[in-house]
């Protein structure tokens, strides 16, 4: 589907990365874990050729779940030298692969309407990631595309010891809970469409309100002509908000990373 | 100082050659007004070349100005840092209440704030180095609206820059006279220009379809450019890096 369309940015920040060294060996594979009885298989890319622990992404994947454009996200992350972790939220461990829209929109609803869920199976994600050897556990950052982008901020509002958390189009919601931003740990980044029709910029200003009443350091950037999901980008608009995002999440993990 | 340790900290990481910078004034008149704008450009660079047309905040030609001149004329470009409040005729605001005097006699008076830019813009025109047809404005706080008065009115501007821009009193009706793009850098805590103006501004660029990038910096306050606090200097560097990357982008250099 969609990994043609976003190969040329990958192949960009590959070029970036690996311009001037060595071959790295990237190393991918399934984890499986579970939360409660739910079975849950999470996919992790790592660069084999670099030694010690190192700054690990907590990728959170947007309603279509354990897709191959979510795989090939983690897998452009992994490239920037970090351990790359897609969190499994909806049960991939049990063979949940929405297809439809309707049974993507099913199993976003289970989140949406259940909050303490969102949260906790997010952290058995995070649990999961800390526990692998080559991650440096105060060094993670959250990566969220729509769906993801409002599990980040779910999240994120536990306190959960975030570096940084990205919202790349996140479908957020118009209200959260009152006081969300007081817990949060590290700064935001939102990567938003000026012509995202699902997630309007007016929806998004409440989200910056309550970063900026809880004194959270943010920054947020909004890209013109660009509708939602323009990782997957249609027209020269969201190719550009697409490849604007990526060098813009790149450069802020940089720099909360320093490394 | 801290502006220029941040600039200083861009310029050893850029991978060019240290360029010699050439610098000059550039006298004219505007009515009776006499004018004297800032010119600085690497002489390394060959032909014609994009120019980034510089709009000042309300200090006017101080050293700030020259500076920020001069940082983008390292990358490349010839800037051209105007003179609006008449410099030439030895005006340099020194207090707050003089610079707001110089700000509030252009803000009032929008024919006297266009025709003074463009009369700096013709004469930035008139050096042959310069491709007319590649030219960005760039402007700080006062800069920024007179930045937007300039593309609402048509100027052939390839990018309108506007760093910590205060946009006073615009006609979102005239936003569909833009010829170029928008890039917008602002401090989410600007006192100065809040977000209800910024997002006039956004939501007229949206509804002309120009092209436009937005970034929001958490904790900075108008004025980000000279920053106060570590926010402010978070915000400072990523502007600085964020307008040279766009100038990279849309001048293909």
């Amino acid at each position: 589907m969609s990994i043609r369309r976003i190969l040329p940015a990958i192949l960009a920040v590959a070029f970036m990365l690996f311009a001037g060294s060595a071959q790295a060996e990237v190393k991918k594979g399934w984890i499986d874990y579970t939360h409660g009885t739910k079975k849950l298989k999470g996919y992790v890319v790592y660069d084999d050729a670099k030694n010690g622990k190192r700054p690990a992404i907590l990728m959170v994947h947007a309603r279509e779940g354990m897709t191959p454009k979510t795989l090939a996200l983690t897998e452009m992350w992994a490239k920037l030298g970090y351990v790359a972790f897609a969190a499994d939220i909806f049960g991939y461990g049990e063979g949940v692969l929405p297809k439809s829209v309707e049974e993507m929109s099913a199993q976003t609803t289970i989140f949406r309407k259940d909050r303490p869920l969102t949260r906790a199976r997010t952290q058995a994600g995070w649990d999961t990631l800390v526990q692998h050897p080559l991650v440096d556990a105060g060094r993670i950052a959250l990566i969220g595309y729509c769906f993801g982008g409002d599990v980040g901020v779910e999240f994120g509002s536990t306190g959960a010891p975030l570096a940084l958390n990205v919202a790349i189009h996140g479908s957020f919601e118009k209200k959260y809970h009152e006081g969300w931003a007081k817990n949060v740990k590290g700064r935001f980044l939102i990567l938003h469409g000026a012509e995202d029709q699902g997630y309007p910029l007016t929806t998004v200003q409440t989200v910056i309100d309550e970063l900026r009443a809880a004194k959270v350091a943010f920054q947020y950037e909004v890209y013109s002509g660009a509708g939602h999901g323009f990782s997957s980008p249609k027209g020269q608009d969201n190719e550009r908000a697409n490849t604007q995002s990526i060098a813009s999440t790149a450069r802020n993990l940089r720099e909360v990373f320093g490394d | 100082m801290r502006l220029v340790a941040a600039t200083l900290a861009l310029l050893v990481t850029a991978a060019s050659a240290q360029a010699d910078l050439r610098k000059e004034w550039v006298e004219y008149s505007h009515g009776a007004t006499k004018l004297k704008s800032y010119l600085a450009y690497d002489d390394k660079t060959a032909g014609k070349r994009p120019a980034v047309f510089l709009v000042h905040r309300r200090n006017g030609m101080d050293e700030n100005t020259l500076k920020s001149a001069e940082f983008y004329a390292q990358l490349g470009y010839a800037v051209f840092a105007v003179d609006m409040f008449g410099y030439g005729d030895g005006v340099l605001p020194k207090t707050v209440p003089e610079m707001t005097a110089q700000i509030v006699k252009y803000y009032k008076d929008r024919p006297l704030m266009k025709a003074r830019a463009q009369a700096g813009l013709d004469a930035m025109l008139k050096n042959p180095m310069i491709d007319a047809s590649r030219v960005a404005l760039i402007g700080y706080c006062f800069g920024g609206t007179v930045g937007i008065e300039m593309a609402y009115a048509g100027a052939p501007l390839a990018a309108t820059i506007t760093i910590h821009g205060t946009f006073r009193d615009h006609n979102a009706e005239d936003a569909k006279n833009i010829k170029g793009k928008a890039l917008i850098l602002h401090g989410a805590e600007d006192q100065v220009s809040p977000l209800a103006e910024v997002n006039k501004i956004i939501e007229a660029l949206r509804k002309a379809k120009v092209g436009f990038q937005y970034e929001l910096y958490s904790g900075a306050d108008h004025g980000f450019s000279t920053p106060q606090n570590a926010a402010e200097e978070r915000a400072n560097v990523q502007s600085i890096a964020s307008s040279t990357r766009y100038l990279k982008e849309l001048f293909a250099r």
